[in-house]
């Protein structure tokens, strides 16, 4: 119930719902259903892209793409623990793990919608006017879900660290270029092309 | 007013000095209800995008529906 509750809470009082999380009482255990939904929808990415008729390539491609996640989130908690550590945070590991799984939700939910209109609407999208309708509702949509992304990895630092801005501001200089590293690298070996953080 | 003290004790208020008025006026849009606000600047700005961009943009949309 709380997972619910607090996912209402992330999308439309974030401040107060990150407040909450990151407090010492806050069960760790809610964010199963975030790994559970996130579980989800890779296998629904994995039948997308490689369908139901060779069942090795499709537990091949689910296991890539799950493993590579959660490096990618315990690769991701490990380097704000440690950076946050090193600028003088008293955080617990307990709150980042929480409030950076919750992070996860704008993340799941661009991924989601995309896959989906990849079925309805298959790209590519031409210079029609219903073409050019749908990038413009699609880039606003994308923009937005950013933000809300943006919004929520501030308060994970703020909260979860214990962070002021020039400090979340320091940390995430450092952040940046290993996201950007690690969605290189995700590119190349063809697993993501879009980075699931 | 014990949990406005709590609150405090957690992490104190965000002061970034010139910029403090600026921030205050902002960051309240995004405590509740951030979409109402993150919609609208959001459409604003895909509209300018397609404005500078033309149909870039349009290709820019088909190689994100790649991308999941």
């Amino acid at each position: 119930m709380s997972f619910v509750k607090n996912t209402y809470g992330c999308i439309n009082k974030p401040y107060i719902t990150c407040r909450k999380l990151a407090d010492d009482k806050a069960d760790i255990r809610q964010t199963v259903f975030i790994f559970l939904l996130v579980l989800g929808y890779f296998i629904l990415a994995s039948l997308l892209r490689t369908g139901i008729r060779n069942p090795y390539l499709l537990t091949l491609k689910f296991s890539s793409l799950f493993w590579t996640a959660v490096i990618g989130f315990a690769f991701m908690v490990v380097v704000l623990y440690v950076l946050g550590k090193i600028v003088g945070s008293k955080s617990s590991y307990k709150s980042l793990v929480i409030l950076w799984a919750y992070s996860l939700l704008p993340t799941l939910t661009w991924f989601a919608v995309t896959s989906i209109f990849y079925i309805i609407f298959p790209p590519p999208r031409t210079a029609s006017f219903l073409g050019k309708l749908y990038t413009l509702i699609y880039i606003a949509f994308s923009i937005s879900i950013l933000t809300w992304k943006l919004i929520l990895y501030y308060l994970t630092l703020r909260f979860g660290l214990k962070l002021d801005l020039i400090k979340i501001t320091a940390v995430s200089l450092i952040v940046l270029p290993l996201i950007i590293f690690y969605a290189v690298i995700t590119y190349k070996i063809g697993i993501f092309r879009i980075p699931f953080i | 007013m014990v949990s406005k003290m709590n609150e405090v004790a957690v992490v104190p208020p965000q002061e970034i000095g010139f910029f403090t008025p600026i921030y205050k006026k902002i960051v309240p849009q995004l405590k509740f209800y951030p979409w109402k606000v993150t919609l609208i600047i959001s459409s604003l700005i895909a509209f300018l995008l397609y404005m500078i961009f033309g149909a870039t943009l349009v290709k820019l949309a088909s190689l994100l529906q790649y991308g999941f």
